[in-house]
């Protein structure tokens, strides 16, 4: 499939999926069961207003959803007794395997959400949006129930950006822009067609989500796309719009972090494929990430270490194939 | 009963305020509820309601058959906010509060529409009256609550029998009667660059203002029939070195004799004339939130069950004048009280309500709606 025809064919608007008691239908008749979960860390001032409109419209309203869960980092603030409040079941990412090592990070938490959770499809939505609207369920899953040959939808939307004294339409997606999508040019050029490859909400099936390693941090969503089109190539992919999604901004020099992760995590998918000419190169990157700051004729560096750790596949995890029935 | 509508209302709870936000975080000005009409009458359309409809005005329409449809009771909201589309209308949840523009004035009572409608959808107790739901539009002051004075000129009014008011805040209040009100604005217009005409010195448009003031202040009340006036808003000039050309005052009388009120907006429209003349200036009065003197008696069946009923959910009943819309219905003769929903704060954009008294509050609405046909005897 050509890239040009797989925009046509595999983007959608949420729209298309208005329907949501249909939605409901087919999922019975297909016998799935879908989770949702919402990685956080000190999200309590977005987080209830989420789970109260999934499980409120796509829960009890319309039982499209048959878990809700939110997989928190260990925040310091009410994240967790917040989100239980309003009908959340929750879970602190430390306390899940810990035989395994502890991570921390929003890739970890995705990666612990197989074990957590038992849905045949997971839906992620990150915990910052301040306009979550039931479409961003519906939308996200509408391609997975409809079509069973796609295994993972990604959300792309407007991002109007919430600043002091209002909110600036346009912008958001820099690091996608300058970072992402050139190196998805240079080497994945069929991954260029999604429109924002960075976005933290998307759904897949568990059997393509089980077969992939999760980077922990920064790198997830890249890493998740590059594993993902390597095992069904493109046309098993589609890319939903949202229309808009109301988010907090990152300052540049956040984003610069959050690109050295994601430039670990690309480096690491590149040497792992034959052909390339490129290996162990992830061994040689160093992981501290240096950044400038000037207060007025004081110089100086600020200094991050940064380690994109991976998680092997979870259906390589014992516990996970013992508690879900999988075989190894 | 009442312990079945508890337990029904807290498997509701969820939907209750999922209802608050999907609603609340449409933008609707006053004069531009479109979007939140359209809301409404897909939500009404989904739990089955019949005769959804919408008028030219923007009031939004569904009915709910009761068993034995023998009377309609009418559920009122008012569903536009005072604040323009641009302000963002995202609300912040917290364990114990939702804050936002218009959420306490009056999104909560809107969304309850869907929430109380949804309420009798699934519970299996039928109500023996047909419910009319109503989503105001133009229901701000400012609009002159035009959506519900167009609402009572219509067919559909007529059929009215009793009604409910939805507030979304000041639970408690029981308000089953009103006084006579008008707010009036003056405003003094001085052409530009010239001064007002003086028989004694020159005047610029904030003295003439206060002129004004003193002489609306002149007017004689009287002690009974109680009446009164408020000078609530004021207004003009531009800077300290220029002379203001243009100033305005804004201010509300209420009485409760609706003869009172006639003469001292007589007087009123004496002063606006006196003060054009004698300083040359326009003084042009706007007129608006007219209301006569209506209500329940305080011993009326209705007004005692629903008494009875607050401090059966021990909740303290606040008797207090009605607000505008409901003062409206009840000069067109339909037997109406104003019940808020909630406690909660109007303070512009970070304006708050109170989760957990949600809950009581719509369980007052549904059970005043279970007793209110047989009361209409």
């Amino acid at each position: 499939m050509k890239l040009t025809e797989w925009m046509q064919k595999n983007t959608y608007h949420h729209s298309c999926f208005w329907d949501v008691e249909e939605l409901v239908r087919q999922k019975n008749s297909q016998k799935l069961r879908i989770a949702l979960a919402f990685p956080t860390l000190n999200e309590e001032a977005t987080i209830g207003k989420e789970v109260l409109v999934a499980k409120g419209e796509m829960m009890d309203r319309y039982p499209l959803l048959d878990e809700i869960a939110v997989i928190d980092s260990g925040s310091t603030d009410r994240t967790r007794q917040v989100a239980e409040q309003f009908g959340a079941k929750t879970f602190l990412a430390s306390e899940c395997l810990p035989q395994l090592g502890e991570f921390r990070g929003k890739g970890e938490n995705l990666w612990k959400t197989l074990y957590l959770m038992e849905g045949d499809i997971v839906l992620w939505l990150d915990a910052d949006i301040k306009n979550i609207h039931p479409k961003f369920v519906s939308g996200l899953l509408g391609p997975l129930i409809y079509r069973p040959e796609i295994t993972f939808v990604k959300a792309f939307y407007e991002r109007p950006l919430t600043l002091e004294g209002g909110v600036r339409t346009g912008g958001g997606g820099r690091v996608t822009e300058v970072l992402v999508r050139p190196l998805f040019n240079l080497f994945y050029p069929e991954l260029a067609g999604l429109i924002q490859p960075l976005s933290g909400e998307y759904a897949g099936r568990r059997e393509i989500l089980e077969q992939i390693p999760f980077s922990i941090g920064y790198g997830v969503e890249t890493g998740m796309l590059i594993d993902i089109y390597r095992r069904g190539g493109l046309k098993c992919m589609a890319q939903v719009d949202l229309d808009q999604r109301v988010h907090r901004n990152q300052s540049t020099v956040a984003l610069g972090r959050m690109a050295f992760g994601i430039l670990q995590a690309f480096f690491r998918k590149i040497e792992q494929e034959e052909g390339r000419g490129i290996q162990n190169i992830s061994e040689y990157l160093p992981i501290l990430m240096r950044q400038v700051k000037v207060d007025g004729s004081d110089y100086g560096l600020n200094e991050y270490s940064i380690s994109e750790k991976e998680r092997p596949p979870m259906i390589s995890i014992e516990e996970y194939c013992q508690k879900w029935g999988r075989n190894g | 009963m009442r312990q079945e509508a508890e337990a029904r209302l807290r498997d509701l709870h969820t939907r209750v305020l999922s209802n608050l936000i999907m609603l609340g975080q449409i933008p609707a000005p006053t004069g531009d509820e479109k979007e939140r009409g359209k809301y409404l009458k897909e939500r009404f359309t989904a739990l089955g309601l019949e005769d959804i409809s919408e008028d030219t005005f923007g009031n939004v329409f569904a009915r709910r058959p009761g068993a034995q449809g023998r009377k309609t009771l009418a559920l009122f909201a008012g569903i536009d906010t005072v604040f323009p589309k641009e302000v963002g209308y995202e609300y912040d949840v917290t364990p114990t509060q939702v804050i936002g523009p218009g959420v306490s004035y009056d999104s909560l009572a809107a969304s309850s529409l869907i929430s109380i409608a949804e309420f009798f959808t699934e519970w299996d107790r039928p109500l023996k009256d047909d419910i009319l739901f109503v989503g105001l539009a133009r229901c701000a002051d400012q609009a002159d609550q035009e959506g519900m004075r167009k609402f009572l000129e219509s067919p559909l009014s007529r059929r009215i029998d009793g009604a409910l008011m939805l507030e979304s805040i000041g639970l408690g209040r029981l308000s089953y009667f009103s006084f006579g009100a008008l707010k009036f604005d003056l405003t003094i217009d001085l052409p530009q660059g010239q001064l007002g005409r003086v028989g004694v010195s020159r005047s610029s448009a904030i003295e003439i203002l206060a002129d004004a003031v003193n002489l609306i202040q002149g007017i004689e009340l009287p002690r009974h029939p109680k009446a009164g006036l408020n000078l609530g808003v004021i207004e003009g000039g531009e800077s300290h070195e220029f002379w203001a050309t243009k100033a305005k005052l804004g201010a509300e009388i209420r009485s409760e004799s609706t003869e009172i009120l006639a003469g001292v907006e007589e007087e009123v429209d004496e002063i606006a004339l006196h003060l054009g003349s004698y300083y040359g200036c326009k003084a042009s009065l706007r007129k608006f939130g007219r209301r006569t003197t209506a209500g329940l008696r305080f011993t009326h069946p209705i007004v005692r069950a629903i008494r009875r009923l607050l401090h059966g959910l021990d909740i303290l009943p606040a008797p207090g004048p009605d607000t505008m819309a409901g003062s409206l219905a009840m000069a067109a003769g339909i037997p109406t009280v104003t019940l808020g929903l909630t406690q909660g704060t109007r303070a512009g954009k970070r304006s708050i309500i109170e989760i957990e008294p949600i809950h009581t509050g719509l369980l007052q609405v549904i059970l005043a709606l279970h007793q209110l046909g047989d009361l209409l005897e």
